[in-house]
């Protein structure tokens, strides 16, 4: 994950709010043209939602057909958990030590990893160059995977300082969090089937 | 209820934060060799200490070969470089997101 990688996961994420923050002043009737326009749509309804719009918002299809879409907190609430546990595993990513094993027995490799960064690496005696070299691999995946969480944790308080702007309610910047969340992982989404961020290794949402 | 839960996380995020940056002053990376199955403890192999007022000091794994000189163990020098190198990205750009967090 290089420098060149992640400003264009940045800029993605300016082109999503500027696109949201655009919707947003031409008023809250959506219309679901291609799949990245239904993920703005989807942002729109998290939004009247938020606003306290109970009854949910129209919608319409390419073909002009109106659906509306279904409000009720339930959509927000659940947005709302998976925030705080994507919170919860990103801050526990870097409080807490984390092990990296590798190999077997006599042939095994194991690294601790502080939480500030320090590193203790307890070498096997017959532990192969070929094996050093594969987990001293998978420590520096396991970095990036912390600092690709915290990162995306920091990209989201930015979108939902932007966010919170559309909700106009009390406590509207809290509540633009979960919402931030959800665009932050469209987002990524669409990052990595750019084929950007390949050497990451497990996926930062669990 | 879930703005009360959300700014609770929040709390928790800038703690943490300020948990980090209040230890993050020394970074150190260690390779150590173990005998398996001996019994005995893990024994130093490298060890490299980098400080943010740029003190640094290294441990480098070598033995003296017969005629007396040192020579580096390429393999276990190697990973603890790699390590190093990995330790280092990560406490920078940790740091940057960290205080970004602040921001």
């Amino acid at each position: 994950m290089n420098a060149a990688e992640l400003v264009q996961l940045d800029a993605l994420l300016d082109a999503r709010l500027t696109a949201l923050a655009r919707r947003g002043e031409d008023g809250l009737v959506a219309f679901a043209v291609d799949e990245r326009d239904a993920a703005l749509d989807e942002l729109m309804t998290l939004i009247t939602l938020a606003r306290g719009d109970e009854r949910g918002m129209a919608v319409f299809d390419a073909g002009g057909a109106e659906r509306r879409e279904p409000g009720g907190a339930g959509r927000l609430a659940r947005l709302q958990r998976e925030f705080r546990a994507f919170v919860t595993r990103a801050l526990r990513g870097v409080s807490r030590l984390a092990v990296v094993e590798s190999g077997e027995e006599a042939a095994r490799v194991r690294t601790r990893v502080g939480w500030t960064g320090d590193l203790e690496t307890v070498v096997g005696p017959d532990v192969s160059a070929e094996l050093l070299r594969a987990h001293a691999s998978a420590v520096a995946r396991a970095l990036a995977t912390t600092l690709l969480r915290v990162r995306l944790l920091t990209m989201m308080t930015s979108a939902a300082g932007k966010i919170a702007a559309l909700l106009v309610t009390p406590g509207a910047a809290v509540m633009a969090l979960p919402i931030a969340y959800r665009c932050v992982r469209d987002v990524y989404t669409q990052w990595r089937e750019r084929g950007l961020g390949a050497e990451l290794g497990e996926t930062p949402w669990q | 209820m879930a703005v009360t839960e959300i700014k609770a996380a929040l709390r928790t995020a800038a703690d943490t934060v300020a948990g980090y940056l209040k230890d993050a002053s020394v970074l150190v990376v260690e390779t150590q060799t173990i005998d398996a199955g001996s019994g005995d403890e893990p024994k130093l192999a490298a060890r490299t200490v980098i400080r943010l007022d740029g003190d640094n000091t290294s441990v480098v794994p070598a033995s003296k070969n017969e005629d007396g000189k040192w020579e580096l163990d390429t393999v276990l020098h190697d990973i603890h470089m790699q390590n190093v190198r990995s330790a280092i990205e990560y406490r920078s750009k940790i740091l940057e997101s960290m205080l970004g967090l602040l921001r």
